[in-house]
């Protein structure tokens, strides 16, 4: 088999990976590590590739760019939402019940829709997808009982829909740099933050907050590694093939790991003294109720400029609905 | 060859005189051109310059400027050097002296040592030539108490290395705290020790002011004084954020300085032109060493580096060692975060591997970096100082090596003695 | 050309007035945003994004060239002193013909970038839609202005390198403030 430059497949293929996330980070580690290592394997050493964490390369949100510029072949393309808006569909509160059910749901809308729609239309082509375990809030001095606990509390979250469903609910969000979360709860600057559990180490939150939330349903974040479509396309047939299993495993096992994780991570804290707690049912359905009305505006923001926001909505509850639950 | 080009390029760039700014930006361009080709060049020129400013943290660096700038056009930083040179001014290096203080004082509020120099060289440089200093020995202070802002927390560069290598943040932070003190201290020492030796470098006051002298001294100082008090406190209660220190610092400045009738709009546009030319030739440079970075980077320069130390057969206190001296080197030419991007990922593993406390390390790399702020041929201290004070870099570099050498002795005691870094933090674990 | 020189010192002089807004705005509204969260328990949302987004690419593009033109862009200056004059001359002027075509390519990719984010309406998302282009649009119109700056220094060099103009043509830092 010879590819399109009449390259042979005994020759080796040098791919230069870009992401965000330290080397020493579970997205790192179970995730792209994990996948190189299965293409590696599946092509009989045949690829290689040069890995650039960290920021190495060019700031997160720039790394879709960089890839579209053949900077780099693979990137972490995450922060793309910008340029891809309906990828944002898994992160909206209450969107996904788990790390293991919202990848295969992410999944399979992106090869029913989204990857002509937002991935090749954007020069880039997904290699796995998986969405990070939901949001849960976490605060220093106040345990959340009630909804109206929540009201008039200051939380950190990043952009996107987890702002507006912190709005949505009437906490104040505080957009903060993530280096800063850490000092701004020990210091009561804000009261709290919204993060998925995995996060709270990296950046040693468990040490400064008192309070997590263990079944909320705040969001997500989609970890998406993509490759830059023309050199994909010149890849011959059996990496394509080796790239697309890697890519399914590594999904299977990231995801499991998240699912997994999150339970163990959550007994650590509560033995290093934090109170990890359940809301109630009757606080849980009342906070799902509140931030799932944030889903239409969702949609309609976006059919204004032109996308299927309502459509993509629509494929992603009938994707959930299909796999049971 | 294709790495080593961009290299010598660099210092011929830098040597004849070509802006740094441009000098690191157009070398990294061409090393990149050469060893990835024009599409990874206009990725990287696309990208970088917009990144590299696009930061709310970094914000920092204009609003404490910003805040300097307005101390030191309407009089009020004059008045505090007036006072300190009361107090102190008997002392051998008198302003010298109160010039680490206070920039300790600023590095307890800010954690970008570029704003801590730029106030520091705009408010304490034009006093102590004022009071006859010379030249390199008043830079070469300005210069350097900027850096305490990176070991003193708040710092962006502990807590950069927290986020890298995932150590904890709060503990690092706790580290710093004895480490920079230590360095206060031996900035203060290298002071004295200088004056001794050459006593012309900064003129003792000859007649001892009266207690009454002194205390009436206070009675300009004292608002500010008060402000820098109350901005540390807002930081440590948590009422602000260190980046939001600046802009509340700076409006909080321009509010007294109305209040005591000292501003007028005519220093406005003055006030402004100088808060820009200090933020746009500080974050044009950083555009600049990000580019160089990315060249530096892409073409496996400094992972190939790491592999080789990690493969030399010796003990594992002298591959500590190398690994601390390339932190030094690349701290000749680059961008200190820039080099914890770089290498703190690919270091750290071994220096666990190792066996090594990871808070320690911590603090020899932060150590590290302090130092590649003073150290030519880019020393971003030194050239924001210069910049802020009208000063040739030459002079600046001149006076700014006796206290590296403190640095460099008190780096080797670190490494020495571990307990220097990690006995706050174990003890206030317990 | 005088007459040129001096519309462009016209321009890049209301740029540099604009970043010196960006700068006060700046002060203003992270002030503002931390009283309002204390005081009101309530941050003001959005005063992230626009410091980040717009005031700080602002500030800095901007007066990129006005910085230029009061030799601000600060540079070694170990061997140049000990050279003679019409070395380091020669040098210069290499320089900022080297140094307009760097400049230049950043605009032309900032200018592309700018472009690609209008024709797309990409906006940020969140709770307020900032449009991208208006954030990356300073980043070409700072460096054509540097660019337009550096040419007009090579031009000059230039003339004096060929003996064609006396030394003084060239602006003093002091005129300038
Ligand atoms: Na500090
Ligand atoms: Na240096």
């Amino acid at each position: 088999v010879t590819d399109g430059t009449g390259k042979l497949p005994d020759e080796k293929i040098t791919l230069k990976v870009a992401d965000s996330v330290p080397s020493t980070n579970f997205i790192s580690k179970e995730g792209i590590v994990y996948w190189m290592n299965r293409v590696k394997e599946l092509t009989d050493g045949k690829v290689e590739f040069e890995y650039f964490p960290s920021e190495q390369l060019g700031k997160a949100s720039s790394l879709l760019e960089l890839t579209k510029s053949n900077t780099v072949d693979i990137a972490y393309t995450s922060y793309a939402t910008e340029e891809m808006p309906l990828t944002e569909v898994a992160a909206l509160p209450g969107a996904i019940p788990s790390s293991v059910k919202g990848t295969k749901m992410y999944w399979k809308l992106v090869d029913q829709y989204l990857l002509e729609e937002s991935y090749l239309s954007n020069g880039v082509r997904p290699m796995f997808a998986v969405t990070l375990p939901k949001y849960q809030i976490i605060t220093t001095n106040k345990k959340i009982k009630r909804l109206a606990d929540i009201r008039g509390l200051k939380l950190r979250t990043s952009g996107g829909p987890i702002e507006v469903a912190t709005n949505e609910i009437g906490a104040s969000p505080v957009a903060m740099a993530a280096p800063e979360i850490y000092t701004a709860i020990e210091r009561g600057t804000i009261d709290g933050a919204m993060l998925a559990v995995t996060s709270y180490q990296p950046y040693q939150l468990q040490k400064a907050a008192k309070y997590s939330t263990t079944n909320a349903n705040m969001g997500s974040f989609i970890a998406t590694y993509s490759i830059n479509e023309v050199v994909y396309q010149k890849l011959p047939y059996f990496v394509q093939e080796a790239m697309l299993q890697a890519g399914e495993e590594t999904m299977q096992h990231f995801s499991t790991y998240l699912d997994d994780h999150v339970e163990e991570l959550t007994q650590t804290f509560e033995q290093e003294g934090m109170d990890m707690y359940e809301l109630d049912g009757e606080t849980l359905g009342n906070l799902n109720e509140e931030i799932q009305k944030t889903w239409d505006d969702w949609a309609n923001a976006l059919e204004a400029r032109g996308y299927a926001g309502h459509e993509v909505l629509q494929r992603f509850e009938e994707i959930k609905q299909n796999l049971g639950n | 060859m294709t790495i080593v080009l961009p290299i010598l390029l660099l210092i011929f760039f830098l040597l004849f005189g070509m802006p740094i700014a441009l000098a690191l930006g157009i070398a990294g361009s061409i090393g990149l051109i050469i060893n990835e080709g024009w599409q990874a060049f206009f990725g990287v020129i696309q990208t970088a310059p917009y990144d590299s400013v696009e930061s709310f943290v970094l914000s920092a660096i204009p609003m404490f400027i910003l805040m300097a700038a307005i101390m030191s056009v309407t009089g009020l930083t004059k008045d505090l050097f007036y006072s300190a040179h009361q107090w102190l001014g008997n002392l051998p290096g008198g302003l010298g002296i109160a010039t680490v203080f206070a920039g300790a004082g600023m590095g307890a509020t800010s954690g970008s040592s570029t704003a801590s120099a730029a106030t520091m060289a705009s408010a304490a440089y034009p006093e102590m030539k004022r009071y006859k200093y010379s030249t390199p020995f008043a830079m070469g202070v300005v210069s350097i108490s900027g850096t305490l802002a990176v070991m003193i927390p708040p710092s962006i560069i502990l807590i950069m290395y927290g986020i890298l290598s995932e150590v904890g943040v709060a503990t690092l932070l706790i580290a710093g705290i004895i480490p920079g003190i230590l360095t206060a201290i031996g900035y203060i020492v290298t002071i004295l020790i200088w004056v001794k030796i050459k006593p012309e470098d900064a003129p003792t006051i000859e007649d001892k002011p009266t207690m009454l002298v002194r205390f009436q001294s206070i009675k300009y100082t004292w608002p500010v004084l008060l402000l820098i008090f109350v901005v540390v406190g807002a930081i440590y209660t948590g009422v602000i954020t260190p980046t939001e220190a600046g802009a509340v610092g700076a409006f909080t400045v321009l509010l007294l300085a109305i209040f005591m009738r000292r501003f007028s709009l005519k220093s406005c546009n003055k006030v402004l032109l100088e808060t820009l030319k200090s933020t746009t030739m500080i974050l044009t440079i950083i555009i600049g060493a990000m580019i160089f970075g990315y060249f530096l980077t892409i073409t496996g320069a400094t992972q190939n580096l790491v592999t080789y130390i990690e493969g030399l057969d010796v003990s594992r206190y002298v591959i500590l060692s190398i690994i601390v001296a390339v932190f030094l080197v690349l701290g000749f030419f680059l961008d200190q975060m820039a080099i914890l991007i770089l290498m703190v990922p690919i270091t750290f593993p071994i220096v666990i591997a190792l066996g090594f406390n990871p808070i320690w390390f911590g603090i020899l790399v932060t150590k590290a970096a302090e130092i590649g702020l003073v150290t030519p041929p880019v020393g971003m201290n030194v050239f924001v100082a210069s910049g802020a004070a009208g000063v040739k870099t030459t002079e600046s570099f001149k006076g700014v090596i006796w206290f590296v050498v403190t640095d460099l002795i008190i780096l080797l005691l670190l490494m020495g003695i571990p307990e220097i870094a990690t006995w706050l933090p174990e003890t206030m674990n317990n | 050309m005088k007459q040129l020189h001096h519309i462009f010192e016209k321009i890049e002089r209301i740029f540099v007035i604009l970043s010196q807004t960006a700068l006060v705005i700046m002060m203003i509204l992270i002030a503002a945003d931390a009283a309002s969260r204390y005081v009101f328990g309530q941050s003001i949302i959005g005063i992230y994004e626009f410091t980040e987004r717009y005031l700080m690419i602002a500030v800095i593009f901007l007066s990129m060239s006005y910085v230029a033109k009061l030799d601000g862009h600060i540079k070694l200056d170990v061997l140049i002193d000990r050279l003679p004059a019409s070395v380091t001359e020669i040098f210069n002027t290499l320089f900022q013909l080297l140094g307009a075509a760097f400049i230049f390519a950043i605009g032309y990719q900032g200018m592309v970038m700018t472009y690609e984010a209008w024709s797309n309406q990409v906006v940020s998302t969140g709770l307020i839609a900032w449009p991208v282009w208006l954030s990356y649009i300073w980043v070409p119109v700072g460096a054509y202005l540097f660019t337009c700056r550096l040419m007009l220094q090579f031009s000059q060099s230039l003339l004096l390198l060929l003996g064609k103009k006396k030394r003084q043509f060239i602006v003093k830092k002091e005129d300038v403030i």
